[in-house]
């Protein structure tokens, strides 16, 4: 009897620790199934072929003499000897030449010794810039074609900080003729027993650097 | 209409992400210069006009006296200025109320006698009874570094002071150049 029941609870035993066993193994299987599945889950991927061509444009702004026979001066030569009322016509081509057109272009100069020559905006230089539209004629210095008035006149005084100066067009690879006059006003000075007067124009030297900086044309957004 | 809390964030949240962005794009906005390497020279010149006792006198700055008392007094007028004059002044004083008579001889030329120049010219009267004081234009082109013999006359005893001036109206004719 006694052997009976003990073979009935060993075998009960047994079949409840295979239940667990059976149950373990099942939740560890489902749980790996769940996370191989996450692995395993699908992407896609498009893109262009061939890749986009991007560039970018340049700008750039460059000046030179003017290749006219008789006006190769530019800003780079001497002007000497200047006498109250007289004018000195430069004459400069500036070439836009970027791919990107400009905008807002400015003028200024900077002397190299401060002098009244840029200090007196009465008696100092005067500057006007004309433009044309054709190379400007050798010798007389004459527009052929059409002239305007890219900045009126201005004391060097004022062009120390940069000014607005008008050009016709500011287009990639543009080149614009112009004729720079620097001139010292008539003025009223009077030397007595060959003593020169007090902050006079007379006798002096500078040397002066010309700049114009223009900004990009404004940014464009495109749909396409 | 209700605007919604979370749209309200969103769009504050939005702006504040894409400011930066704005700025940079307006900031980077490219610039292009040019200028002229070598600076350009520009040098003006003087004008100078002063009385001399002699050719080779330096400039004193101040009226001078004449001191030769003769009948006719000379002096001369000096260009040392590197621009060209076209006229220039004298002022001729002494003391008391008295006239005078002016004249010149040639350019780089001298006073032989009261009369007579040393071209062999005669001098060229500039004015006469030119009371004291009186500024006399003289309207004689005189070359940089040139000089003007002149020759006052007043009377025997009396002792002139000879003084210039020349203002920028009075220097050659304005020039254009292009180049």
């Amino acid at each position: 009897m006694i052997k009976s029941i003990f073979a009935s609870t060993s075998k009960s035993v047994g079949s409840m620790a295979l239940k667990i066993v059976i149950a373990g193994a099942a939740t560890i299987g489902g749980a790996a199934l769940v996370s191989s599945s996450v692995f395993a889950s699908l992407t896609a991927t498009a893109f262009n072929t061939p890749g986009q061509s991007v560039t970018s444009g340049t700008l750039k702004l460059t000046q030179a003499p003017s290749g006219v026979a008789g006006l190769t001066g530019g800003f780079s030569t001497a002007v000497t000897l200047m006498a109250p009322g007289d004018t000195v016509n430069r004459f400069v081509d500036v070439t836009n030449g970027g791919s990107l057109a400009g905008q807002t272009m400015t003028f200024k100069v900077a002397e190299g010794t401060s002098s009244v020559l840029t200090t007196d905006a009465i008696n100092g230089l005067q500057v006007i810039v004309k433009e044309c539209t054709l190379a400007y004629t050798t010798v007389t210095g004459a527009c052929s074609g059409t002239e305007t008035t890219a900045l009126a006149t201005t004391s060097a005084n004022a062009l120390l900080s940069a000014q607005s100066i008008t050009f016709a067009s500011l287009a990639a690879s543009g080149v614009t003729h112009l004729k720079v006059g620097i001139s010292l006003p008539t003025g009223s000075e009077v030397t007595i027993n060959g003593t020169l007067p007090t902050g006079t124009v007379q006798g002096l030297s500078s040397a002066l650097t010309w700049t114009l900086t223009e900004t990009q044309r404004t940014a464009t957004t495109v749909n396409s | 209409m209700r605007i919604k809390r979370s749209t309200v964030v969103a769009v504050v949240v939005g702006a504040i992400s894409m400011a930066p962005t704005l700025l940079v794009s307006t900031m980077a906005a490219g610039r292009a210069n040019t200028f002229n390497s070598s600076a350009e020279s520009i040098g003006t010149g003087t004008f100078k006009i002063y009385p001399g006792a002699t050719t080779g006198a330096a400039a004193t700055g101040a009226p001078i006296t004449l001191s030769n008392s003769v009948a006719a007094q000379f002096a001369f007028i000096k260009n040392s200025g590197t621009i060209d004059t076209a006229s220039f002044a004298i002022t001729v004083t002494w003391a008391g109320i008295k006239t005078t008579t002016l004249k010149y001889c040639p350019l780089n030329t001298t006073f032989s006698s009261a009369t007579l120049c040393s071209d062999s010219t005669a001098p060229v009267l500039i004015g006469a009874g030119i009371a004291d004081g009186s500024v006399v234009t003289v309207t004689v082109t005189m070359p940089s570094g040139s000089f003007l013999p002149i020759s006052v006359k007043p009377s025997k005893s009396d002792i002139p002071t000879i003084g210039t001036s020349v203002s920028s109206t009075q220097i050659r004719a304005a020039k254009v150049t292009n180049s």
